[in-house]
């Protein structure tokens, strides 16, 4: 069995948040006493603590010279863009109000309009017949139909010499 | 809002970097291109482990510069300005990284022999267990702790970069991740173990590594 194997994932963990210094100080000194007493531990703090420096030999990339100018140049191509964005919103916006005044007007103007006068009565030859036999409209008065009359016109009972 | 309010104000006061973002909030002439000088590099190392290709880290750090100065007039300090800006570069990398899934490309296998196999190095690594029989440079010592980052899960990888070379808590790095800090604490003790089995045969080989490398890790230690 290895050293290794001795170790719980739990003793792991508490031993990386000791080295990264993500223990409270009360949890520290509890930490470090099993430490002085645990050779195995100790160990494996020392082999952690070893891999974690050799990290330092990582490289460390750097921008490149024209990084900083290019950044800036598409800050400003956004920039540009958004307010060309605004002016083309704004003018949207403008048209938009136009349309909708102009709807309402038309509206209002359909609403409040007079309405047409009706059309002018064109009366049919068969009324202007019964018109023109004005000597028998008391007849109406008395049949009030308008529908008999006609029925008598078609029986021509309204003769020129009648 | 009033906690809001006290939060921003926190914040503002503490970490100079949330001050010099509001004065890019406030369109200050300057401002922002100090903001890129300032986090360029930072962003570049974390978008270049993120995602392997140099090109593709570059054009990600841009896309993250330029949402930040869209959404600028919408910043609300609720952290240190580093938490929010890898937040971002941790949604862009991942989104790429979804784009990249959706149209795969066929790779081929690296353990073939020629010109596409493995570098001397990556068999170095990639035999894990025996310490090599000479002492590594500088470089090639590099390469092969670039190789077993490399082979950490994204999460892990970017978990370990975080902790390592921004100084981030665990707090921290759950709000870049949007995870709970019991699973950062799971990761980095798993992205660990791991990286001391890969690592291995290399740990006994560092024991009076080049100045530079000593003095960032006594840096680190300090820290």
């Amino acid at each position: 069995m290895s050293d290794r194997d001795t170790l719980s994932p739990e003793d792991r963990e508490a031993l990386v948040q000791y080295l990264d210094g993500e223990l409270d100080e009360e949890a520290s000194r509890i930490f470090e006493a099993r430490l002085a007493s645990n050779p195995t531990l100790r160990r494996e703090a020392e082999t952690l603590k070893r891999t974690w420096e050799l990290l330092d030999y990582l490289p460390r990339p750097t921008a490149s010279e024209t990084f900083t100018s290019r950044t800036l140049e598409k800050v400003e191509t956004c920039r540009i863009k958004a307010r060309r964005r605004s002016r083309v919103l704004r003018w949207v916006g403008g048209a938009a109000w136009a349309a909708a005044l102009a709807a309402a007007a038309v509206v209002g103007f359909l609403t409040v309009q007079p309405p047409l006068p009706p059309e002018p009565f064109e009366p049919t030859p068969e009324d202007i017949r019964i018109y023109e036999h004005r000597e028998y409209w008391h007849y109406y008065e008395k049949v009030d139909s308008l529908e008999f009359l006609k029925a008598l016109e078609r029986e021509r009972l309204f003769t020129e010499d009648t | 809002m009033a906690s809001t309010g006290q939060t921003s104000g926190f914040y503002a006061l503490r970490d100079p970097d949330v001050r010099l973002m509001l004065r890019v909030r406030a369109d200050e002439p300057g401002a922002f291109e100090e903001l890129v000088a300032r986090f360029q590099n930072r962003l570049l190392a974390v978008m270049r482990h993120l995602c392997g290709d140099p090109e593709e880290a570059e054009d990600l750090a841009q896309e993250v510069f330029l949402r930040v100065y869209r959404s600028r007039k919408d910043y609300h300090p609720q952290a240190k300005f580093s938490t929010w800006l890898f937040t971002i570069a941790n949604n862009l990398a991942s989104n790429s990284r979804r784009r990249k899934l959706r149209k795969p490309v066929t790779q081929l296998p690296l353990n073939d022999s020629g010109p596409l196999g493995p570098r001397p190095q990556e068999n170095l690594l990639l035999d894990r267990a025996p310490a090599p029989d000479h002492r590594l440079n500088h470089d090639e010592l590099a390469t092969v702790v670039q190789e077993a980052l490399a082979q950490l899960n994204e999460r892990q990888r970017l978990a370990v970069i975080l902790n390592k070379f921004e100084d981030m808590s665990y707090q921290e790095i759950a709000e870049v991740m949007n995870i709970s800090t019991k699973a950062v604490k799971s990761l980095l003790s798993r992205a660990r173990s791991e990286l001391r089995e890969l690592l291995r045969g290399y740990v006994e080989m560092d024991q009076s590594p080049d100045s530079e490398a000593t003095v960032r890790a006594e840096k680190g230690e300090s820290a």
